[in-house]
């Protein structure tokens, strides 16, 4: 249904159930907001998306109005822009100036308003709390002393994440963002997804920089660095150069890695096409064995933190297989060390990720040497502002390829960042392992798209395979508490195969993207991989010719022994809060 | 034999605090004793209003009025007036004789109230369902399940035209007629009993003294929207109002009264008590309903409104005690009786707890349209130790300052709007002249900033610069810069705050600055308090033409501010004086003064 | 199956009507006073208070309010006195149980001051 609408006058046509704010985006009318975003939730916190009606001195929130037929909005008039110019003076009030050394100087929401708004001076005396930063996990920083108390954070991690790491605490003015309970981070039950991070429209929530661990290697004569990159880093990372999202800028990151001073440039796609191999197996195999099922995916460290923590009964579901990213800094210094006769110890691994829970995925015993599999975990912004700092024109930048044997992909890897992407690859070797015939049409729509729960069942001649793929953490527990209530019965519940990636959209929307991310930007990301995805001649992780070559020279057969000590690992419940 | 006397002890939390209920045992015991206590009744009732003169013991059928009774005075209560029929004039508020058959005194206090929603505090037993049912009670439930159509209840509360009680004055038929269509399988019925403006009691009171009229009223609503469930979210500060609802649900429940198939009608309805920690901010709906569902009490935004997705998204009426109280009144004599009462704008009472500078302080029940001057100067008795009248102010932290000029304006939701203040939820406080009139601004706001959830910035940032710019000015610091800002924050917290807790902080403010401009400018220009209030901005010095060195002043100064010889003036040392003023109380001669 | 049915609540109702009729004095106008002073009590004015009590009960009287007071001066016990708004205060000595129906009747009911037991007081 249509509502028709004027807001200042400007006749507007929206579908039912638009809200103001946004009818008037699309009137070409921005309303300013710090606590609205697209993916919460109106919570009404920061008071400026204030509007009228014609005729009316009531005051009604943008963000929370749903427009009806025949309304006569004004978004902008003397009185509102008073309002307006008091609250972000009233907020600059209680925020530092210091925005020079502030990691969202340029990208801050506050900022860009005070700009805005013209605001040359803050009018009332500011009252700064004592700062106390709290850098407990080494992954992620929360530093009270910039939050303006949007609320944003704790949003996305009750409700789209449905961790409850993140809630308020105190009253009135002492109201502050914190840890659960007022712990340290790192006893919260906080799954570093960093999602709070891409979410906060300030500086107050913001990823530890390790670039200087990777430059340090680097600088390193004894060192030899070994480079890879998840496939949502390269339609993401133009974003910080001026690029359109979604850009596929895989050759020009190997460029720039090279040029940073990186010793060999490999792809997490080829630790994918490995992953593929060896999850499709364990599925194949649980399937045939009557093994634990449904069997669950588990290339997402949030997710694997979120499990581990809140559904502990259900570790078995796990697949054993290491994530992509665990994979290629295994066979990085087992495979491809011992090939090159190199020491594994002068091996420097260095991951890009789009996500900040690599940062933690990376401290878990699993190494397939004696050696870390990864050294050092990057955020897709981590690595911008490094390209930035050495002067590379990345947008003008030539492409060059990526470094063999442990470096080729197929398009089946590229689309593990996006949801849906693990389980579409999953199937396209699973059914050739399990029928022995290829299938016809690589492209498995019913797992694709931004449904938050999409279900599906797979028919591999005769054998139908139910899967479920969910993206959002909070999505998960319905399916989660089914499964395991099923299992406390002594049942299973009917799916064979479920995708979980804890961020909404997969890893193209992680919490170690750039800045800016909503429902828009995760389309054109998507887009982009799955763009990657059909330009590559091979689609099946299984027709991978260096893939087939590691079997071949290593790892003889997916689940052998070479391979369950190389590429899989195991889980350990965790504590909730783990001070308990 | 039936019993020849009754005996109405007050049992109301005030009352129950200067130890009413030693003084009911007593009473029973002292029965007893003295071998009447087969004549006479003892009964512990609400609240009568009159707390001002607590604890009170009313005396049936002669009607004594005994006021401030202590425990002792139960014996000689049973052995004069109980066995030989005579009146303690002592105990008689005012001392007053009176003849044993004479005509009951008006007393003042009472003499212009009219009592609905207190109709049985302070008459019938709380504790007691019978009381309640003969007062009847239980008739507009009956008459909801058995002679009415959902639309029927409806229609009368709109014939009725009560507006909400809780401050805001929405039309309460329209509340229930929105749920009522409201889509959906499961709907909840929330009565909100988290009272917190300073000095109320309104709620409490009527909980205490008759809380089967609320658990009637939300049933009815339950019949009315198509609910079977209701919560009542009370604060734990509240402890006997809490344990007489417990005693009445349980009552209810042994009745049918709640429970399955109430009365044979086949409807099904309960009620549960849920305690709130006393955040001021969960008296506003929507984050009274996020407290109910654990989560932190803080205000959501509208739309969409609880009517359409309330208490776990389910469509909610949420009404105040005093809402619910009118509500079994209406349906037994007819939305047209509670229309017939207060004015054109606002129909039936309003209850108020008539507190501060005032003689007699109590909870009073007045119709609509009953003017200022008659609650603060009628009933109130006037202002007290003889003192001059200043402001009045109603809405509580919300509301603002009413002067002299405007005591004539009669009390209904529009009235108070166009005269800077509200309604509120019933809180009165009277102000004399020795009241400073922006100390009394920073004591709501004070309030206000620390009754903020933090939630939203307008209020949390903008309510505590406001406090601070207030404080300067108490301080002699300010200057009209200042409050210019002050009206720039004003401004942008009453249409910036996500509710109305940061909506209305700044009345107080905005309102004593509208009446009382000369009192702002004396602080800021002349760096003086008028009231001799602002600690800052005065001092004390003795004058030595009256001092006759007594040293009276020099032994209770707490900082041995005070110096001088025997027999001759003394003097304060300005820099050392804390400004406590025990020394002017101390001193017989008049010889200290403040400026 | 309800606990209470609607006649079970009527029946209460009814029942407890009329206990809490005699505590409520309001519109009550008619007042029987019995003096029990010491020397009344002596001369029975106890019973005398309890045949008005429980006369006036038999007899649905319930505007009236029975109360005591302490002894009338100078007039012979057991005395009362009866105050309604037409009549004024009517004091009445030496009252006998016997004599209690007919002032029901005739004085408080009726308005009519029965000559032989009034006194001036």
């Amino acid at each position: 249904m249509k509502i028709h609408l004027t807001i200042n006058g400007i006749p507007v046509e929206v579908e039912a159930g638009t809200s103001v704010l946004e009818a008037a985006r699309q009137a070409g009318i921005r309303i300013p907001t710090l606590c609205y975003h697209p993916d919460l939730k109106p919570f009404g916190s920061c008071g400026l998306c204030v509007c009228k009606q014609e005729g009316s001195a009531k005051i009604l929130r943008a963000c929370a109005t749903p427009c009806a037929e025949g309304m006569k909005i004004i978004t902008h008039d003397a009185e509102l822009y008073e309002v307006r110019k008091t609250i972000i003076e009233l907020t600059m009030s209680t925020h530092p100036t210091s925005c020079l050394t502030c990691v969202r100087n340029n990208k801050c929401e506050l900022q860009k308003l005070a700009i805005e708004y013209g605001i040359r001076e803050q009018p009332f005396k500011p009252r700064l709390r004592e700062r106390v930063v709290d850098d407990s996990t080494h992954i992620i920083t929360l530093d009270p002393y910039k939050c303006i108390k949007c609320g944003r954070c704790v949003q996305v991690c009750q409700e789209l994440q449905g961790v409850y790491a993140l809630e308020f605490i105190g009253r009135g003015d002492s109201t502050s963002m914190s840890p659960a309970a007022n712990l340290p981070l790192n006893e919260s039950p906080c799954i570093k997804c960093g999602q709070c991070i891409t979410h906060c429209p300030v500086g107050a929530i913001y990823e530890q920089d390790d670039v200087s661990l990777m430059m340090k290697a680097i600088n390193d004569p004894n060192k030899i660095v070994a480079v890879q990159m998840a496939p949502s880093v390269r339609v993401a990372i133009g974003e910080e150069f001026g690029l359109e999202p979604g850009e596929i800028t895989t050759g020009k990151l190997y460029t720039a890695l090279r040029r940073l001073g990186v010793d060999y440039v490999f792809d997490t796609n080829f630790g994918a096409d490995l992953t593929i191999m060896e999850e499709a197996s364990e599925l194949v195999e649980r399937i045939k064995d009557g093994g634990v099922l449904p069997q669950f995916t588990s290339c997402c460290p949030g997710w694997v933190n979120y499990v581990e923590e809140y559904y502990p009964e259900l570790l078995d579901n796990l697949s054993s297989a290491k994530s992509p990213m665990m994979m290629q800094g295994a066979v990085t210094k087992t495979y491809w060390a011992e090939k090159l006769g190199i020491d594994p110890a002068k091996i420097y691994s260095v991951a890009i990720m789009p996500c900040t829970a690599k940062k933690d995925e990376i401290r878990r015993p699993m190494n397939a040497s004696d050696y870390k599999d990864v050294d050092v975990v990057l955020t897709t912004r981590e690595l911008g502002r490094i390209i930035s700092q050495y002067g590379i024109d990345f947008k003008n930048l030539e492409e060059s390829e990526v470094d063999s044997p442990i470096g080729e992909y197929t398009g089946a890897a590229t689309i593990f960042g996006v949801t849906g992407g693990v389980m579409e690859a999953a199937v396209r070797s699973a059914y050739k392992f399990v029928t022995g015939s290829e299938l016809d049409n690589v492209e498995v729509n019913a797992v694709r798209g931004m449904d938050e729960v999409k279900k599906g069942t797979v028919d591999f001649k005769g054998t139908p395979v139910r899967v479920a793929v969910i993206h959002g953490m909070a999505n998960a527990k319905e399916i989660l508490d089914e499964v395991r209530d099923a299992k406390l019965r002594g049942e299973r519940a009917p799916y064979e195969f479920i995708e979980i990636m804890a961020c909404r959209g997969g890893c193209i929307a992680g919490g170690g993207q750039p800045i800016g991310t909503d429902d828009e930007v995760r389309a054109k990301r998507t887009k982009g991989l799955y763009a990657d995805d059909e330009k590559c001649t091979l689609r099946r992780s299984h027709e991978n010719p260096s893939i087939i070559k590691i079997y071949d020279e290593y790892l003889e057969k997916p689940l052998s022994h070479k391979a369950h000590e190389t590429l899989h690992t195991s889980y350990k419940a965790q504590k909730v809060y783990k001070d308990e | 034999m039936a019993f020849k006397n009754y005996i109405l002890v007050c049992g109301g939390t005030a009352c129950e605090s200067s130890k009413s209920d030693q003084i009911y045992k007593n009473l029973i015991e002292e029965a007893k004793n003295q071998g009447v206590a087969d004549q006479v009744q003892v009964v512990k009732t609400g609240c009568f209003g009159f707390c001002e003169q607590g604890p009170i013991v009313k005396v049936l059928p002669e009607d004594s009025f005994y006021v401030q009774v202590k425990p002792e005075d139960a014996k000689e209560i049973i052995s004069e007036h109980v066995i030989k029929g005579r009146e303690i004039t002592r105990l008689q508020y005012g001392h007053h004789v009176r003849k044993a058959y004479e005509e009951v005194e008006d007393i003042q206090f009472y003499k212009k109230q009219k009592r609905v929603v207190l109709r049985n505090c302070g008459k019938i037993d709380p504790e007691n369902i019978d009381e309640y049912i003969a007062c009847d009670g239980y008739k507009a439930l009956e008459k909801a399940l058995f002679e009415m159509s959902e639309d029927d209840i409806i229609n009368e509360l709109k014939i009725a035209g009560l507006r909400g009680r809780g401050g805001a004055g929405f039309p309460t038929w329209m509340k229930w007629n929105f749920t009522k269509q409201a889509e959906g399988d499961v709907k909840y019925v929330v009565c909100n009993a988290d009272e917190g403006d300073p000095g109320a009691y309104m709620d409490r009171s009527t909980l205490e003294g008759d809380p089967h009229s609320v658990l009637e009223a939300m049933t009815i609503c339950g019949k009315a929207i198509g609910a079977h469930q209701g919560f009542i979210y009370i604060r734990a500060e509240y402890p006997l109002a809490i344990h007489r609802l417990e005693v009445a649900m349980k009552q209810a429940r042994e009745y049918g009264l709640l429970g399955k198939d109430i009365l044979g009608s086949g409807f099904d309805y309960d009620i549960e008590i849920r305690l709130g920690a006393g955040a001021f901010v969960c008296g506003e709906e929507t984050a009274l309903l996020q407290s109910i569902e654990g989560h932190r009490g803080m205000p959501q935004p509208r739309p969409p409104f609880p009517a359409v997705k309330g208490l776990w998204g389910k469509p909610t009426v949420i009404n105040n005690v005093e809402t619910w109280a009118n509500i079994p009144a209406i349906i037994v004599n007819g939305g047209a009786w509670f229309a017939s009462i207060g004015t054109e704008d606002s129909h039936g009472t309003k209850v108020f707890a008539l507190t501060g500078k005032i003689c007699n302080s109590g909870l009073v029940e007045v119709p609509m349209g009953t003017t200022l001057r008659e609650i603060v100067f009628d009933i109130g008795g006037g202002i007290a130790n003889g003192k001059k009248f200043k402001a009045v102010q109603t809405g509580g932290p919300s509301g603002g300052v009413i002067t002299e000029e405007n005591l004539d304006t009669p009390i209904d939701f529009g009235s108070l709007m166009k005269i800077g203040s509200m309604m509120g939820s019933g809180g009165m406080i009277v102000m004399d002249e020795d009241d400073c009139i922006v100390d009394v601004a920073k004591f709501y706001l004070d309030f206000t900033v620390d009754e903020s959830c933090g939630k939203c910035a307008p209020c949390r940032i903008g309510g505590k610069t406001l406090n601070a710019l207030l404080g300067k000015i108490t301080e002699g610091k300010a200057s009209d810069e200042d409050v210019a800002q002050m009206r720039q924050i004003a401004l942008a917290m009453q249409k910036g705050s996500l509710c109305a807790l940061g909506q209305t902080a700044p009345n107080p403010v905005l309102s004593t600055l509208k009446y009382f401009p000369e009192e702002y400018e004396a602080h800021i220009r002349d760096k003086k308090c008028p009231s001799g209030k602002c600690k800052r901005l005065i001092s004390y010095s003795i004058d030595p033409t009256k001092c006759i060195g007594c040293t009276a002043c020099a032994r209770k100064c707490p900082v041995g501010a005070i110096s001088g010889e025997l027999k001759k003036p003394h003097s304060i040392n300005t820099q050392v004086c804390i400004k406590c003023g025990v020394c002017k109380e101390t001193c017989k001669f008049s010889a200290i003064s403040v400026k | 199956m309800a606990k209470l049915t609607v006649e079970d609540l009527h029946s209460i109702r009814a029942r407890e009507e009329v206990k809490m009729k005699k505590r409520n004095i309001e519109g009550k106008k008619r007042h029987i006073v019995v003096a029990m002073g010491t020397s009344g009590i002596e001369s029975g004015a106890k019973v005398i208070l309890d045949e008005f009590a429980s006369l006036a009960e038999k007899k649905g009287l319930d505007d009236v309010i029975i109360t005591q007071s302490g002894a009338i001066e100078g007039v012979k016990e057991p005395a009362i006195q009866i105050h309604t708004p037409d009549l004024g205060l009517v004091t009445y000595a030496a009252v006998k149980k016997s004599d209690v129906e007919k002032i029901l009747d005739e004085t408080v009911v009726g308005g009519k001051v029965i000559k032989d037991l009034q006194v001036e007081a």
